[in-house]
This record gives structure tokens, sequence and C-alpha cells, in this order.
């Protein structure tokens, strides 16, 4: 899984690629946990590269969301992938994360405050 | 819907295959000469009656026991030659689902979820937590972590053992009559687990079952194993709609559940007159 940051309109990306499982989760738990340290006001998940995400990955996304409501951190997910966005919503995660269908969307969103 | 690959697609779909498999207890053959392939997304389900060899097959296809002759490749390998260690290895790729749950009776269901993810995983146990609470949503049992299994039903231990063979999201789900003892509802509740599982996000499942309304309902591809006279062979293989329209008087009277045919419940009068003038 590879992990590209970048920043639009106060907002921070973070591009994620490949696959998201047991092996490369802590990968992303180690990125979301520097966000959560830095109390990152808002911040955006593209999912659009990733192909699939297991159970420690969605817990890690779980995790990240429990940290940014201690600072009132604004937390989003975009272009999630059918397949995964299959795995959101076997386990409800589609109604517990704001989801978006592209990075467009999301951004107008958070910076119109709707997010 | 067509089932979705897991994760990328390998170089070949097929993820089990058995060739040439006999399995012979003190002579007597209970599996005779199988082969067929599971191919990646399938649910492919064994049927057949008691005393058929399911069971065997199955302690067989999950090398729990080696066979008598014959191969059975997972994933490629060979797991009748396999190490213990290499067998640990190929294990984690993919879960048992048991037919009366087999879980702990001290643990809490709970517990007996996080046991694969903590036995075999470097996941931190905060995050094994929320894992084993989206799996007990997976299988509708949201906050029943700390009951103990005694203290469920059958259908619910069934869904525990589910949600446990599920925890390390396997590539490839063996069931073991997920819906024997259960009622009509709950056989299409855990009927729509085993299809979530496999069309939503592109589990292989091998289900072994004799309940025609749940193979039905939730096969790609079908395999029937015989008993009695045709004892370990294959007598038919196919789609959902192959099998049904498949005229073998043995399949026919399985599937319609008829007592009479060629699957005899008793002896002809001939065999039974050998048997009770048989010495010894």
């Amino acid at each position: 899984m590879e992990i590209q940051e970048k920043i639009a309109n106060s907002i921070t990306i973070l591009t994620l690629s490949g696959e998201i499982d047991l092996n490369q989760s802590p990968k992303l738990r180690l990125a979301l946990r520097e966000k959560a340290k830095n109390k990152t006001p808002q911040l955006l998940l593209d999912f659009a590269a990733v192909a699939y995400v297991d159970s420690s990955g969605l817990a890690t996304l779980i995790e990240y969301y429990q940290s940014a409501k201690t600072f009132s951190g604004k937390f989003a997910i975009c272009s999630l992938v059918p397949r995964v966005r299959s795995s959101f919503d076997l386990v409800r995660l589609s109604e517990v994360f704001t989801l978006y269908p592209d990075q467009a969307a999301a951004c107008q969103a958070m910076t119109s405050g709707s997010a | 819907m067509s089932p979705a690959p897991k994760k990328s697609q390998p170089a070949s779909d097929v993820i089990l295959e058995v060739k040439d498999l006999v399995q012979r207890y003190n002579g007597r053959a209970v599996l005779n000469g199988l082969n067929f392939k599971v191919r990646q997304g399938e649910t492919f389900v064994i049927m057949g009656g008691s005393g058929c060899g399911k069971t065997t097959l199955l302690r067989i296809l999950i090398g729990a026991q080696k066979p008598t002759s014959g191969s059975v490749h997972l994933f490629g390998e060979d797991i009748t030659q396999a190490s213990p260690q290499e067998l640990d290895r190929i294990r984690l790729r993919f879960g048992m689902n048991f037919q009366f749950g087999a879980l702990f009776q001290s643990m809490t269901v709970g517990e007996n979820i996080a046991l694969p993810l903590l036995e075999h995983s470097q996941v931190d146990p905060s995050l094994i937590e929320m894992i084993v609470k989206m799996k007990l949503e997976l299988v509708g049992l949201t906050g029943f972590e700390n009951f103990k299994p005694s203290e469920l039903s059958g259908g619910m231990r069934k869904r525990v053992g589910l949600a446990r063979a599920l925890a390390l999201d396997p590539e490839l789900l063996f069931s073991d009559e997920p819906t024997s003892g259960l009622d009509p509802v709950m056989t299409a509740v855990v009927d729509q687990l085993t299809l979530d599982s496999t069309r939503k996000i592109g589990v292989t499942a091998v289900v072994v079952s004799h309940d025609m309304t749940s193979c039905f309902r939730i096969a790609t591809h079908m395999l029937m194993l015989g008993n009695g006279p045709r004892q370990g062979e294959i007598i038919a293989e196919g789609t959902p709609e192959e099998i049904r329209a498949n005229p073998d008087p043995f399949l026919q009277q399985f599937v319609r559940g008829e007592a009479d045919g060629p699957i005899a419940f008793r002896l002809s009068q001939d065999d039974y007159l050998k048997h009770l003038l048989q010495e010894g």
C-alpha cells in the first residue's frame, strides 16, 4: 500500500493505493496516528486506488475516527470502489463514516462546512 | 451479481484441486478416486447422504487428515505432502466453520472470535476488540461479546462460529453443515451471510450440506457424493441448473428427498437373506 499526501483548501488529503490487509494496515495506522497527534483539523482519505481493505484496515479507520472526535477534527473518506464499499456496508461503517463519491465532492462539502 | 475476487487475481483461478483422492477405512473405500476443482469466487456445495464421506472429505481438504492416496492442492500447494509448519501457513488463508461452532465453552463469544487474531496476527489488542465487534455485527450478534457460548441458542452459536471463521478475513471459507438443526428463518439468515461473504467481498466458499433448500440457494457449483452401492463416487457435478436437470435417479431421489428409489432404506430380499445366514 502506498500513501501520498497533499493539502488542498486547508484539507489534508491522503491518497491511498493498493491493498490494506494485515500486513499493510500498520502503515496506515502509523500515518493516521501522526495525523491524530497533530490534531489535523480536516482529513480526507481518497480510496480510489484501494482494491481491498480487510478488518484490520477498517478497525484502523475506526480508531482514527475516535481520536478525531476528541479534538473535533473533520474526517471523511471518498471514492470507494464497489468491492471496498461492500466491506464498509457489511459491517455498517457506511453509516459511521462520512463518505463521498469523489474527491471534488468531499472537498466541496468539507470546505463549506457540511461534512 | 458476479462474485468479486477478494484480492488481486492470482495466475490461476483454481483455489482448490482434488486429484484421484482415495480414503479407505479397514480396506473399505469411503472416498473412491475423487477429482474436482474449486475456482475463486465460487460457492461450491458438496452434498450427499449420511455416511457418504462428506465429513471425511472436509477433514482431508483442511489438512486435518491424510488421505490413503491422491492429492489436494490448496492455493497451489499439495497439503497432503505439507509439513505441519507449511500447513499452519496455508491455514492462515482459509477459515473453518465447524458444524456445531466448536466454540471454547470457557471463553466468551468475543474471546472466541478474537482467538485466531491473537494467535496468528500482530494486530494490536485495541484493534482486535473493534474487529470482534464488526464480526459480531456481520453475523447479527452485536452486543453479545461478553456472553458465554452456553448462554446462546444453537443458531447463535453457529453464527459465532462463522464470525470466528471469518476473523482473519480468509480467502476461502469451509463450512460443515452450516444450517443443520436450524429453523427456516435462521437457515435463510445463515445462507444470506454466506452469500454476503461470497458475492460482496469475494470469499470463496466450500460448503458441505444435505439441506437441499439451502444448497440451491447459495451454490454456484454443486457436487453430489454417492453412498451405498456408489459409495465414494461423484454422482454428479455442475451448476444448480445442471444438477436439477440431471436425470440420474440416485441424484434425483436425494434432491427431491424421496423415500423410494435407488438409495435403499433396506437391503434387498436376497442381500437380507445372505446377511441373516452369514456366519460370524
